[in-house]
């Protein structure tokens, strides 16, 4: 009987064991986020094309058409878009006193963005920038040729001339 | 591994925190933009266009009958275009030199005679008037040379050029010792001469 007793209590003690183990959880939410941002990485550049005119006084396309900087820039969100606003040179002495029918002070050009394999362009002979294009997300380069120059069938007038390409990225439509 | 979760959360705690300030510099919405400066320049140009007329060849230049027979007859004006002549800028001038008519003999004319002969090259088209060169030659073609400078031009211009020779005259309307005679006139284009 007393053998008994013994086998009894030691397996009581046993089953005792899993019921005192019972496990409990805790738990730490983490979160983050990730503004969408677009960046230029090189964001400016000089593209001097030295003299425009030919020797007979009109433009020199082969001076503007073909030339081209790089720029490089990054954007992180798929919904990325980029648009050009190219901006006619224009020369520093206006043409007045009648001289507008034979000589002109701007040259126009078409200027191409080329951007994480996909094109983009614009016209300068507008003020406005094209519709923004979506460019995906991407980090690399932005290469920007011009092209298309004319100076309308016309003679430049002497001087300095200026004009630029403008890139913008935007980081969702 | 409890442990190493720990950790982990008490890092990145701390990095959230940092990142805030970030992101109120740089809105989700910013837009980058990139430029490219194009920059070119023209140069100050003058070009005459191809003279109409190389040569001017008068042909016989004295009466051959009458009582001036031996002096310069009355020559018609000779015109001479230069189409498309250009400036590229504002402030240019018309230049004529013009060089008296000289016969190729060079042995100096007795009394009477002349190997000269004189005339006025008249350019128009430039500035706001005309440019004119009268040669004064004396009879043993001394002094053949005469020039003269137009207005200035105030802005750029293309256009035609015209050169009149008129007004042929010998020294003293003395006769004119026989032979081959031979002048010049020279246009010149270009910007307004800076005197010092």
């Amino acid at each position: 009987m007393r053998k008994i007793l013994l086998a009894a209590t030691a397996a009581a003690a046993l089953s005792a064991v899993p019921a005192s183990a019972q496990s409990v959880t805790g738990t730490v939410n983490i979160t983050g986020s990730v503004a969408a941002k677009c960046k230029f990485v090189t964001s400016s550049q000089d593209l001097p094309l030295g003299e425009l005119a030919d020797a007979d006084g009109g433009l020199d396309t082969t001076k503007v058409d073909g030339q081209t900087r790089t720029l490089t820039g990054w954007c992180n969100n798929s919904a990325a878009t980029l648009s050009v606003k190219a901006t006619a040179l224009t020369g520093d002495q206006p043409v007045t006193s009648g001289a507008e029918a034979a000589f002109t002070d701007t040259v126009n050009y078409t200027a191409s963005v080329s951007a994480n394999g996909k094109s983009f362009s614009d016209i300068s002979t507008d003020a406005v920038a094209s519709t923004a294009a979506n460019v995906d997300m991407f980090s690399g380069n932005i290469a920007v040729t011009l092209g298309s120059s004319t100076a309308a069938s016309k003679k430049l007038v002497a001087g300095a001339y200026t004009g630029k390409v403008e890139v913008f990225l935007s980081p969702t439509v | 591994m409890k442990s190493a979760l720990f950790k982990s959360s008490l890092l990145m705690l701390p990095l959230y925190g940092m990142a805030a300030p970030a992101s109120a510099q740089e809105t989700a919405s910013e837009t980058a933009s990139g430029q490219v400066a194009v920059t070119g320049s023209v140069a100050r140009l003058c070009i005459l266009g191809e003279p109409s007329r190389a040569v001017v060849d008068l042909g016989q230049m004295v009466q051959t009958s009458g009582a001036s027979v031996g002096r310069i007859a009355a020559l018609a004006t000779q015109s001479v275009s230069l189409p498309g002549s250009f400036c590229n800028f504002a402030g240019s001038v018309l230049g004529v030199s013009a060089t008296a008519l000289l016969g190729d003999s060079a042995i100096a004319p007795p009394a009477g005679f002349s190997r000269a002969v004189n005339y006025t090259a008249t350019a128009t088209g430039w500035g706001n008037s005309d440019t004119a060169a009268t040669t004064n030659a004396a009879v043993d073609g001394a002094s053949p040379d005469s020039a003269a400078t137009g207005s200035t031009q105030p802005s750029p211009k293309l256009g035609d050029i015209e050169v009149a020779l008129s007004s042929f005259s010998a020294p003293q309307n003395a006769l004119l010792v026989a032979g081959n005679y031979s002048g010049l006139v020279t246009v010149t284009l270009g910007p307004v001469p800076v005197t010092e």
